[in-house]
């Protein structure tokens, strides 16, 4: 007599699939940027996709993968000049309109860069 | 179906419960595991506008909020930001008005005596007396105009220069500066500021891990997660994007800093004039390096370094910086590089 039928292979099997599908490291993520305003978490922006749009008096503009304040009302423009990202390490920051614009690290390849 | 005699089912049906039966221990036992299995810390990214540049604490913590220990960490490098930085008002500002000072806090001659003693370490290629060249030049100040000063200029600015004429009198905590004399301790009070603010997090939590980035200075709270290093990317010094990267680093503990003449720089007729002057000549360092890094277990000590070894170059004196626990990674004008000995120990995991 067999110890185990059919249905308990089945189930067996249906159990490893399970498993390894819940211990599979979840996919890279779709590359975003997040834009924080006083510390709060305001907008999450798909790089992927080309966008425009403004907030707390800046223009952000999303183009080939890369984010971007385009013009803003700030006196310093410093988040202007600092032109595109497309990687984690440093943000867009603008101090004056309190907002930071950064690309979360996920699997990088470093933690901060010495310049 | 088969026919089974009632014994059959009876122990086909025990050795099924039994096989579920372990099968369910096994995974509530795993579910335990990976429910009371330590968590790894989670990482509080705090960034504010501090020292002419931005300051960025990372830091986790086990048993207190990282929110509190950020908030520690910032209100230390304001207070250095208004008792160091910034213009016209402070102690040393007030020194160099009048020449002179008395009665001076334990942390200002702390810092004073720090400075001094790098330079000579150094020979004098970090020098905090240059203030007087660093405005003729126009680098003194974010709004200042650049120029190319006069031969003449430069000779008369270069005789109110040099640190061996400051005067130290550590009875009376007094400092007196001769006719002319600034002294300036902008080179290091932005890694002064990062290693207080570290020692302050870990005076509130001694386990407490992540890294403070004061604009490229870099100081190490502690080990990623309490065991991995965090990963620092040397900024290629002519690479087109800050985010361009010629080495990486591998830091569990200290602190690195990297002087570059990409900084702050104006050109002229093709030629580049970058903010970090030599103190022989008054005018902006040739010595063939372009970028210098400096990893020391002090984030003041590797700020101050990292200027000297951009002085230096690949001067024999550069040789003796190791002694004085300082490793040096230089990026030449032809893109070689250069390390001390003993560098390469951070380029492994």
């Amino acid at each position: 007599m067999k110890f185990l039928g059919k249905f308990d292979w089945l189930i067996i099997v249906i159990l490893i699939l399970a498993a390894i599908i819940l211990f599979i490291p979840h996919g890279q993520s779709a590359p975003i940027a997040e834009i924080y305003h006083d510390g709060r978490l305001v907008m999450t922006v798909d790089l992927r996709v080309d966008s425009h749009f403004n907030l707390e008096g800046m223009e952000i503009a999303v183009s080939g993968g890369r984010i971007s304040v385009v013009d803003s009302d700030c006196p310093d423009r410093i988040c202007v000049n600092q032109g595109a990202i497309d990687r984690p390490g440093i943000p867009i920051v603008c101090v004056p309109n309190r907002v930071v614009i950064k690309i979360p690290a996920g699997d990088t390849q470093f933690d901060a860069i010495t310049q | 179906m088969h026919q089974l005699s009632k014994r059959n089912i009876a122990s086909f049906l025990k050795g099924r419960v039994l096989f579920y039966g372990i099968l369910l221990v096994a995974a509530a036992a795993i579910l335990t595991y990976l429910f009371l299995r330590e968590k790894p810390v989670e990482y509080y990214d705090r960034t504010e506008y501090y020292l002419g540049t931005y300051v960025t604490v990372r830091v986790g913590s086990k048993t207190l909020s990282p929110l509190v220990l950020a908030d520690a960490a910032m209100k230390e490098i304001k207070r250095i930001d208004e008792k160091f930085g910034g213009r016209g008002s402070g102690t040393i500002a007030q020194l160099n008005a009048t020449g002179q000072a008395n009665d001076l806090d334990n942390e200002t001659m702390f810092l004073i005596k720090s400075a001094l003693k790098v330079a000579e370490n150094t020979g004098g290629a970090f020098d905090p007396t240059l203030f007087t060249l660093t405005a003729l030049w126009g680098f003194d100040y974010a709004d200042s105009e650049n120029r190319v000063p006069l031969d003449s200029e430069i000779v008369s600015a270069l005789a109110k220069t040099g640190y061996r004429r400051v005067e130290l009198d550590e009875n009376n905590m007094a400092v007196r500066l001769p006719e002319g004399l600034t002294l300036d301790l902008g080179g290091i009070a932005k890694g002064y500021a990062v290693d207080l603010a570290i020692a302050r997090i870990k005076s509130l939590d001694p386990q407490a891990t992540g890294f403070i980035d004061a604009g490229g200075d870099i100081g190490v709270i502690g080990p990623k997660y309490g065991n991995r290093p965090w990963i620092v990317g040397i900024r290629d010094p002519r690479g087109n994007s800050v985010q361009d990267v010629v080495e990486y680093i591998y830091l569990y503990d200290g602190a690195v800093a990297t002087s570059g003449d990409y900084e702050r720089f104006f050109v002229v007729d093709g030629i580049r004039y970058h903010h970090i002057l030599d103190p022989k000549t008054g005018s902006p360092s040739r010595s063939g390096a372009i970028s210098a890094t400096v990893i020391n277990k002090s984030a003041m000590l590797a700020d101050a370094y990292a200027t000297a070894a951009f002085v230096m170059g690949k001067d024999p004196g550069i040789t003796f910086l190791p002694r004085y626990g300082t490793l040096v990674f230089l990026v030449m004008e032809d893109r070689s590089t250069f390390k001390s000995p003993g560098f390469e120990v951070y380029q492994q995991k």
